[in-house]
């Protein structure tokens, strides 16, 4: 089995200690949309401008991060069998935190994300890792869990979000880059853009990460 | 008996403590979201009357606001009627009714004598986003600018005899809902304001 890991991620070794190999395995090595697919949805909503997939992702991170503290922080006293209500119930307390901050602070990026924020609640990244790692794991590395996961979600969405709306609007971060002889690709902005540019990243980091030998296993 | 109660007791503690977070949250954050929510309803009204910018900092919309807009109140329903000189551009008015899943909300110009339509937008809706959603985008507002409707109310979508506007593909029953709930708003403004 450890022989196995090493053979994947293109021959980089996994690192020794724990909180090293937490980030590690969050932001590449099992990524959570590229190895994990999950939080796919939003990943393929939200990815046409590259500052909303930021503030996604930073309300992402923001809301991981801190459900899996507190999952773990409680964990000990949760009864088994009513855990993932009570998982539900921190994450959506989190998300809510987000939706008050946005709508206070930061109008114009509410209004442009709308019923994204709440959207949130249901992505599959935090519930997973709540359930996967917070439950067994100590409250600061469930922490640094919930950030390694959420960065490797934000880093994919703005690696997605930039090709998407450098080819769809010829802007990067709303200033336009490309000049007047560019013609906007109209596909890249909508929902199949999102499909094509998602399965070519999951193409290329598969490529990547997994070792001939795995292969032929 | 003791094993059945901790989980009951222990998930009414985690959503007292949550309330108690959110409540607080929310009582800090009031006067701002409300703030907010007043010069986004007075840019509202400034954009039917296609007075507003996109980039208006909030002092231009108010002091655009009380150049222009002049309120006048009737059995608690307000009529806003836009003055340019003391020449009326139109009276603006608060629209509400059925969408496809909930309640729309929203504003409505029209001419000084009823017979066009001078501007629309929404303020509040919970159709399907990307699809019935669209309704707030700019491209399915503009359609109604400047848009003559007659003495009967004629909104009719295109391909259809005689239609003036398009409907949101996908979004059917969510086009003939705002459809309906426009010709219904105009009828009660008429009845109720018209001499």
């Amino acid at each position: 089995m450890k022989l196995k890991k090493l053979e994947i991620n293109g021959g980089i070794k996994m690192p020794k200690t724990k909180l090293k190999k937490t980030i590690f395995l969050g932001i590449w090595a099992e990524n959570p949309i590229y190895r994990q697919i999950l939080g796919i949805c939003s990943a393929l909503a939200v990815t046409n401008l590259m500052k909303n997939a930021l503030i996604m992702g930073i309300g992402l991170i923001f809301v991981t991060a801190f459900s899996e503290l507190t999952v773990s922080f409680i964990r000990k006293f949760t009864p088994k069998h009513i855990r993932m209500v009570i998982q539900v119930l921190i994450i959506s307390v989190f998300v809510i935190i987000v939706d008050i901050i946005l709508k206070a602070y930061m109008q114009d990026i509410h209004k442009a994300l709308g019923p994204y924020v709440g959207l949130i609640i249901t992505n599959c990244i935090i519930m997973g890792r709540c359930e996967a790692f917070a439950q067994k794991n100590t409250p600061f590395i469930s922490f640094m869990d919930g950030i390694a996961n959420g960065l490797g979600y934000t880093i994919v969405l703005l690696l997605i979000a930039f090709f998407r709306e450098l080819l769809g609007f010829g802007t990067i971060f709303n200033i336009p880059v490309m000049g007047e002889w560019w013609t906007n690709w109209t596909i890249m902005v909508m929902p199949p853009g999102a499909f094509f540019m998602l399965a070519i990243l999951i193409w290329i980091t598969k490529t990547i990460q997994v070792d001939k030998k795995e292969v032929k296993n | 008996m003791r094993k059945s109660i901790y989980p009951v007791i222990f998930i009414m503690g985690i959503t007292f403590i949550s309330i108690l977070m959110l409540a607080i949250l929310n009582e800090i954050t009031k006067n701002r979201i409300d703030e907010y929510r007043e010069i986004e309803e007075k840019k509202q009204i400034l954009y039917i009357f296609n007075l507003s910018n996109e980039n208006d900092s909030n002092q231009k919309i108010e002091d655009k606001f009380s150049k222009y807009i002049k309120i006048e109140t009737k059995d608690n329903i307000s009529k806003y009627t836009a003055l340019n000189n003391d020449e009326i551009i139109g009276y603006g008015f608060k629209i509400e009714g059925k969408g496809l899943w909930g309640l729309i909300e929203g504003y409505i110009a029209l001419s000084k004598d009823y017979n066009k339509i001078i501007g629309l937008t929404f303020i509040k809706h919970s159709e399907t986003p990307g699809l019935g959603g669209r309704i707030d985008e700019t491209w399915f507002k503009d359609q109604f600018r400047e848009l003559e409707i007659g003495d009967n109310i004629s909104l009719i979508f295109r391909p259809r005899e005689g239609g003036n506007i398009d409907s949101i593909s996908g979004a059917t029953q969510t086009s003939d809902k705002v459809r309906l709930l426009i010709v219904n708003e105009i009828e009660k403004i008429r009845d109720k304001w018209r001499d």
